[in-house]
């Protein structure tokens, strides 16, 4: 893997690395036409441009290839460098490296969402999925990237299933609709919702809104063309500027998102509509700085305001409860990397074993077929000679156990004291 | 006035309950202008030449002989389906763009049918009936205090999570208490249920003190206590019904707080009085005296 994120490389460099959907098909088949043997997989997100390689050698069977092998590092640093119209060195410079295990782990870290900047954040997996399956269409995926990306999905559900990193929001938005609301209400379905602003802040807030089943959400905004946009797009219904004051009289909650540099909801103008509000309760999520909504409001009796600061408090609550649940799925990684690795390297001792029992199998069959005719000779006994060939079987069997089950081990630990290549190389099992 | 109250019979409410349900029925096929009024206007009839009907026959039955008070299936009917029709006439009022007629007024003309049905059947005796309303009214008081109780902690719950909202304490707490919308909903429902089983045990009580003794011990601390807390939870309902600022919020939390402190003044009376204690049998006294007896 090599590659660079929001933990190594500044935003601008990232920038000028990062791909579009189109511009990394092209990537991935000028990497084929250059790499034939290759696979790869190109992941591009706002926070990290990686590229996975691994052997796709024809001339090897699946269970030969390892993760060590494909193009080495130099060759993707150029390539990349000719991707981007980028100098090799600046990108040796603000690149990372990982091969083997390492290479493995960093794809887990990534997939279950441990590396990425607001950390158990959802996103990452599909983005993940995403390349894979773009990987796919373009052909560019060998045995070892499918085995290494399915798992990376596997691993990251494991994470989100065993722990609690990805339950904590840590959003302002996602805070206030997912964490506040629900102290006080059952269900948004029979509520009224009043949004203000259709910025960036309202856009998010709009769709965790209607993904905790809002279905009357008003969105005022000063240029209603924006507000329009925003609930063709995600939903809820755009109301003029002028329809604020009776929105407020219906409203069970109020989310304040503007940039408006005065408050909107002044103390005076909610004084006026209160009466008509019957002292029900009113929740307001004040997102906005500056503030939309005058403090002093949060005063009356069926009032509940909650401004970014109070909201903030919770998110980094949030964020520490996430951290503490870091070192428990950063034990899942290292234990599914182990698994992994394990795997892969068990599975590539697989025909060596099978060849080496065929080998054992040839030659007990030959020295079996030269006996059998002398011991009708002799007139032994079928029953005898059945003993005989039994015997021989168990011998052969006696014979291949130790070392194939000395195999096993070496390659659960990595092929560590090369065995595979000394019984390769004893048995003249050629490769 | 005695003459045409006496007059009322049972063709009376049944008439206006079949009116209300004709014009309920209505409602599928014509638009009739103020139809609502007048469904409104038949139920209050019904319901009224309905109370008067049972009242007189309270009346007539009178504190004599052997049969006992509201005693028997005739009764019975007619008091559960007066209670029915209290309860769509409620309905109605609070949604009347609601089709709960479709189901409640045709069970209200049934039990009036079962009634009539059992009209000749002879009545339990005043014992039996005193039996009777005591069960009823011990369960409907039981569940009454009950109901009262929950709204009291529901209300102190509404009060607790509220002032931490208010302080900004929502979220990722452990401690944590049903939404502010649900314990809204706890109390309202406890009022209504509380008032409905107070005026339940309260009414069943004076039958039973009919039957037992023929009169009502009005003037007991018990019976006087009970009294105002059923006062007190019509009123608290009726504000809470009529007055729509008095349905949301820490208004209605107060409501039922106060009804705990009716209930307990209640409980006051009760303890304080024979009231509900089993009256020692003549056998008892007996056995007391003969043991004091020994004893000197």
């Amino acid at each position: 893997m090599i590659g660079c994120s929001h933990q190594n490389a500044a935003v601008d460099f990232r920038e000028q690395l990062s791909f579009t959907t189109d511009q990394a098909r092209t990537a991935i088949d000028a990497f084929r036409k250059r790499f034939p043997a290759a696979e790869m997989v190109l992941l591009s997100t706002c926070n990290r441009v990686e590229l996975y390689t691994a052997a796709s050698n024809t001339s090897k069977t699946v269970a030969d290839q390892t993760i060590d092998d494909g193009p080495n590092r130099d060759e993707v640093i150029h390539f990349l460098a000719d991707q981007r119209q980028m100098s090799p060195e600046r990108l040796l410079e603000s690149m990372i490296h990982r091969s083997g295990d390492e290479a493995v782990t960093h794809l887990f870290t990534v997939a279950a969402s441990l590396d990425s900047m607001v950390v158990g954040e959802t996103q990452i997996l599909s983005q993940v999925k995403e390349a894979y399956e773009l990987a796919c269409e373009s052909g560019s995926v060998g045995p070892l990237t499918h085995a290494a990306f399915q798992a990376a999905s596997r691993v990251a559900k494991r994470v989100q299933r065993e722990t609690m990193i990805h339950r904590k929001r840590v959003s302002v938005p996602s805070v206030a609709v997912g964490e506040i609301i629900p102290e006080f209400f059952e269900s948004l379905a029979d509520k009224t919702v009043v949004l203000l602003g259709a910025g960036e802040m309202g856009r998010e807030t709009l769709r965790y809104l209607i993904d905790q089943g809002a279905t009357d959400v008003r969105i005022a905004n000063r240029t209603r063309e924006h507000a329009q946009t925003l609930a063709t797009e995600i939903g809820g219904r755009a109301i003029d500027w002028s329809e604020l004051d009776q929105a407020l009289i219906d409203a069970d909650v109020l989310v304040g998102t503007t940039s408006s540099t005065e408050p909107i909801i002044t103390n005076e103008r909610f004084v006026k509509i209160s009466s008509k509000r019957y002292q029900r309760v009113l929740l307001i999520l004040d997102l906005a700085v500056p503030r939309d909504v005058d403090p002093v409001i949060g005063e009356h009796n069926e009032v509940y305001l909650y401004s970014v600061d109070d909201l903030q408090a919770a998110c980094e609550r949030n964020r520490q409860e996430r951290r503490r649940e870091w070192p428990k799925a950063k034990r899942i990684i290292d234990e599914e990397t182990v698994r992994f690795v394990g795997d892969l390297h068990y599975r590539a001792t697989g025909p060596v074993i099978q060849r080496l029992r065929d080998h054992a199998s040839q030659m007990k069959r030959e020295e079996w077929t030269r006996l059998e005719n002398r011991l009708k000779q002799m007139n032994v006994s079928e029953e005898a000679r059945s003993e005989i060939e039994r015997s021989l079987d168990r011998l052969v069997n006696k014979l291949l156990h130790p070392p194939l089950a000395s195999l096993r081990d070496d390659a659960a630990a990595g092929h560590q004291r090369g065995l595979l290549e000394a019984i390769k190389q004893l048995f003249s099992l050629g490769d | 006035m005695d003459d045409f109250l006496r007059g009322i019979s049972v063709t009376c409410f049944v008439g206006s309950y079949a009116v209300a349900l004709l014009l309920e029925l209505s409602r599928s096929i014509v638009r009739v202008p103020g139809r609502g009024l007048l469904t409104i206007a038949f139920a209050v009839a019904g319901l009224f030449s309905h109370a008067v009907y049972l009242l007189v026959r309270a009346n007539q039955h009178g504190t004599a002989g052997e049969t006992g008070l509201f005693a028997g299936w005739y009764d019975w009917s007619l008091l559960v389906a007066w209670g029915l029709a209290a309860c769509y006439l409620v309905l109605y009022l609070r949604r009347p763009d609601t089709i709960v007629g479709y189901f409640l007024l045709p069970s209200i003309l049934g039990l009036v049918g079962l009634a009539l049905l059992t009209r000749d059947w002879a009545p339990f005796s005043r014992d039996e009936a005193v039996g009777f309303w005591r069960t009823v009214h011990a369960l409907a008081m039981t569940v009454g205090a009950a109901a009262v109780l929950m709204g009291f902690i529901a209300g102190l719950m509404y009060l607790t999570k509220a002032s931490r909202l208010k302080a900004k304490q929502a979220g990722g707490s452990s401690l944590r208490l049903p939404t502010l919308e649900r314990l809204q909903l706890m109390n309202r429902q406890c009022l209504v249920v509380s008032t409905i089983a107070v005026g339940i045990g309260l009414f069943s009580g004076v039958i039973m003190n009919v039957n037992r003794w023929g009169f009502v011990a009005w003037g007991e601390g018990g019976v006087i206590l009970s009294g105002v807390l059923f006062v007190w939870l019509l009123v608290a309902t009726g504000f809470e019904f009529f007055y729509k600022p008095a349905r949301q919020g820490r208004k209605i939390v107060y409501l039922t707080l106060a009804s705990f402190g009716f209930l307990v003044l209640t409980m006051i009376g009760v303890f304080s009085s024979d009231h509900g204690r089993k009256p020692a049998s003549p056998s008892t006294i007996s056995f007391h005296a003969d043991f004091l007896g020994d004893q000197s």
